[in-house]
C-alpha cells in the first residue's frame, strides 16, 4: 500500500493520520441529524413514535453536555419539537404551596385517601380519639366551620360534598368537638379514610367513576368523542379496540388498557354459535350484522363479555395495547396553583390527556427545580401554550385535539363556589396554632393527670406565659413544605 | 405488604412476567454499576409476587423486559433525586427508595418535593400511596 503524503512532507513528519470523524453520542440510526441539520422538524415527524421519544431524550441529554457543537445542535432540535407542540420551557420563581395542599390536589384529583400511619396524627387528635367523654355531644355541636384545617380542605368541591358524612363520622365516635379546632389534614385524612374504606388499602370517598379526572374523561368523550374517535382510526388502529376503548372512557371516564375489554362490533359466526350455546335468541342474527352498544355492555356488566371478545384471524384475541396509553397530565403547573386558587389545579380546562410515553420522555423530562429556601424556588417547566388543548399522542398537529370546558354553566357554578371558600393557608396555620394554645390551655390539668408524657413536655408551667414555644413544639404536621 | 398485594389481586392490572432469580441478580448488578445500591428487601419481597404491575397512569417498576415497568431503563430515563431509586410513579407522584437514608420517599414528580416518607417495614403505605389511585 502507498504510504500517505509527499516523501518530503514524511521526512518532517507532518502528514498524520487523517483526524478521527467526531461521532455524535447517539446510535447510529441519529447521526444524520446531526451530519444534516437541514429540514430537522420533517424529518424528526417521519421518524417512529417511539424513536421520537427517544431522540429527545438523547437531545436532551447533549444540550447540557461540555460539546458546544452539539449541545448548540441539541438545544435548537429541542426548541424546533416545542414549536412543533406548540409547547415553550419557561423558567422562574415562585412561591410553593405546602405538603398539605399538595395532598390535598391528590387526594380531590383521585377522590381517595390512603392510609395513614398512627404517627403521621397529631398527638391532640389522638387524645380526644380515646378520651372518654362525660357528655353526649350531639351532631349540631360538630362545626367544621371551627376547624382551620378543614376550611383548607373545604376549598375542593370533593370535600364539601362529603362534609355531612364528616360530621356524621365525628358524632358517631363521640369525639370531643374541642378536637376540630386542633385537627390537621392528616387527622381528617384518618377520619375519612375510617369511615369511607372497606377492606382496601385507599378508600374512595368520592365514587371513582364521580372522580375529579373520571369526570374529566368523560367529558372529553363528550365534547371530543368523535374528533378522538377518528384520530385513532386514521392511526390505522383496529376498529373493535378503538370502539372498547372509547365506549369505556365514556361510560366510566377510565382509559386504562389493563382492565380494558375489546369484543366483537359485529357479529361473527363464532360469536353468534358462542350466543346460541349461552341460551341467546340468535334467531334473526346474521354474521356481519352490528352488535347494538346497549347488548355489548348488557354483557359486559354481566360478565359474559366472553361471548363477544374479539378475535384475530387465528383465534387469538386482539391486543388491545396498539392503542396510545393516555395519562392525565397537568397543564398548569401544580406547584403554582397558589397564585390562583387551590380548587382550581384540578380544573378540566387545565388538564390534559397525554400519551405515557410523551408524558414521561417529553412534557415532564424538562421539569427542574433550584431550590433556595422554603419560600422562593426557582423552576423550569415545559408549558402548553395553547390552553384548549385537552389531548395529545404524538408531535404533529394532527395528533391534538382542542375543546373549551370553561365555559359550560356547570364549570362557572364550581368554580364561582370554589371561590367562596377560598383561604390562606398561613391564616389558617396561625389560627390553628393559637387554637392549639387554647386548648393546651383548656385540657392542661387533664393532660397533666392522664395525657401522654410527650404532651405533657409540652405543657406550659403555671406562671411561665411562654405560648410561643408551646406551639414550637407542639405543632407539628402543619407547617409549609414541613411533614 | 400483605394488604397492598392482597387488594392487587382484585384488581385488573397488567404485571411483569414472573421474576427470575437471574434477572433479581442482573438487575441488581445493573444498579449498582450506575452508582445506585441494591434494592431494599421489602421490595424484593413485593417482586417476587408482582414483578412490576401497571394500571390506569399508575406504575410499579420490576426486573421485567416491559419498557412500561423495566427498572433499569427507566432509572436511566427518569429524572430522580441523588441516592435515590426510581420504583414507580403515578400522574402527581415518584416512588423512591433513598438509600442513603433507608427510607421510602413518595416525592412530587415536578418539583421533588418530599410528600411522605415510609421506613423499609412501611413498603406497603408507600407502594399504596402510588399504585392505588
Amino acid at each position: 500500500m502507498k504510504p500517505k503524503g509527499s516523501k518530503f512532507a514524511r521526512k518532517h513528519n507532518i502528514i498524520t493520520e487523517e483526524p478521527k470523524k467526531k461521532l455524535p453520542p447517539v446510535p447510529p440510526e441519529y447521526y444524520d441529524f446531526f451530519e444534516n441539520q437541514y429540514g430537522f422538524a420533517k424529518r424528526f415527524l417521519n421518524l417512529y413514535y417511539d424513536e421520537q421519544v427517544e431522540l429527545i431524550s438523547y437531545l436532551y441529554k447533549l444540550s447540557s453536555s461540555e460539546d458546544k457543537e452539539y449541545a448548540e445542535i441539541s438545544s435548537a432540535y429541542i426548541q424546533k419539537i416545542h414549536e412543533l407542540t406548540d409547547s415553550d420551557y419557561e423558567e422562574g420563581s415562585y412561591e410553593p404551596v405546602a405538603v398539605d395542599e399538595k395532598k390535598l390536589i391528590r387526594m380531590d384529583c383521585y377522590g381517595s385517601i390512603s392510609r395513614r400511619r398512627p404517627d403521621q396524627l397529631s398527638d391532640l387528635y389522638r387524645y380526644f380519639q380515646g378520651r372518654k367523654e362525660q357528655k353526649h355531644h350531639l351532631l349540631r355541636d360538630y362545626d367544621l366551620d371551627s376547624s382551620p384545617f378543614w376550611k383548607v380542605m373545604a376549598q375542593f368541591e370533593s370535600f364539601r360534598r362529603i362534609a355531612p358524612k364528616v360530621k356524621r363520622a365525628l358524632y358517631k365516635a363521640q369525639i370531643n368537638p374541642d378536637a376540630l379546632k386542633v385537627m390537621t389534614v392528616n387527622d381528617y385524612c384518618d377520619l375519612i379514610y375510617k369511615a369511607f374504606a372497606g377492606n382496601t388499602e385507599k378508600s374512595h370517598f368520592i365514587k371513582k367513576q364521580e372522580s375529579v379526572k373520571n369526570r374529566f374523561i368523560r367529558q372529553f368523550m363528550k365534547e371530543c368523542g368523535d374528533s378522538f374517535y377518528r384520530l385513532l382510526i386514521d392511526k390505522g388502529i383496529d376498529e373493535r379496540c378503538v370502539k372498547a376503548l372509547c365506549n369505556k372512557m365514556k361510560r366510566f371516564g377510565s382509559c386504562n388498557l389493563d382492565s380494558l375489554i375489546v369484543t366483537e362490533t359485529h357479529y361473527t359466526p363464532r360469536v353468534l354459535k358462542d350466543l346460541k350455546k349461552a341460551g341467546f335468541d340468535t334467531g334473526k342474527l346474521e354474521a356481519g350484522m352490528p352488535i347494538p352498544e346497549e347488548f355489548i355492555n348488557y354483557l359486559v356488566d354481566n360478565g359474559q363479555e366472553k361471548l363477544i371478545l374479539a378475535r384475530n384471524e387465528d383465534g387469538s384475541l386482539v391486543n388491545p395495547y396498539q392503542l396510545p396509553r393516555l395519562e392525565v397530565h397537568h397543564g398548569f403547573a401544580v406547584k403554582f396553583a397558589d397564585a390562583d386558587y387551590l380548587a382550581a389545579s384540578n380544573y378540566p380546562d387545565r388538564l390534559v390527556l397525554i400519551e405515557a410515553n410523551m408524558h414521561r420522555g417529553y412534557y415532564h423530562l424538562f421539569d427542574s427545580l433550584v431550590k433556595q429556601n422554603n419560600l422562593q424556588n426557582y423552576y423550569s417547566r415545559l408549558n402548553i401554550n395553547n390552553k384548549y388543548m385537552r389531548l395529545r399522542i404524538g408531535f404533529s398537529d394532527e395528533d391534538a385535539l382542542y375543546g373549551d370546558f370553561e365555559n359550560t354553566a356547570a364549570f362557572r357554578q364550581r368554580a364561582a363556589e370554589d371561590k367562596k371558600h377560598r383561604v390562606n393557608y398561613f391564616e389558617c396555620q396561625k389560627e390553628y396554632d393559637r387554637n392549639v394554645i387554647d386548648i393546651m390551655s383548656k385540657y392542661a390539668e387533664e393532660f397533666r393527670q392522664y395525657g401522654p408524657k410527650k404532651m405533657l413536655k409540652n405543657l406550659p408551667k403555671q406562671g411561665s406565659g411562654n405560648d410561643v414555644k408551646i406551639v414550637t413544639l407542639f405543632g407539628r404536621n402543619k407547617g409549609k413544605n414541613r411533614e | 405488604m400483605k394488604k397492598f398485594i392482597n387488594s392487587l389481586k382484585t384488581r385488573k392490572i397488567f404485571q411483569g412476567e414472573k421474576l427470575d432469580s437471574e434477572s433479581l441478580i442482573v438487575a441488581q448488578k445493573l444498579l449498582v454499576n450506575m452508582h445506585l445500591d441494591f434494592l431494599p428487601h421489602s421490595y424484593v419481597e413485593f417482586l417476587k409476587q408482582y414483578n412490576g404491575v401497571k394500571a390506569d397512569g399508575a406504575y410499579l417498576f420490576g426486573a421485567t423486559v416491559d419498557d412500561d415497568l423495566d427498572i433499569i431503563d427507566k432509572n436511566e430515563q427518569m429524572r430522580r433525586p441523588k441516592n435515590c431509586i426510581l420504583l414507580g410513579y403515578n400522574e402527581f407522584d415518584t416512588l423512591v427508595y433513598n438509600f442513603k437514608k433507608k427510607m421510602y420517599q413518595v416525592i412530587d414528580r415536578e418539583d421533588f418535593t418530599i410528600i411522605d416518607e415510609y421506613k423499609e417495614n412501611e413498603a406497603g403505605y408507600a407502594l399504596s400511596q402510588i399504585f392505588s389511585v
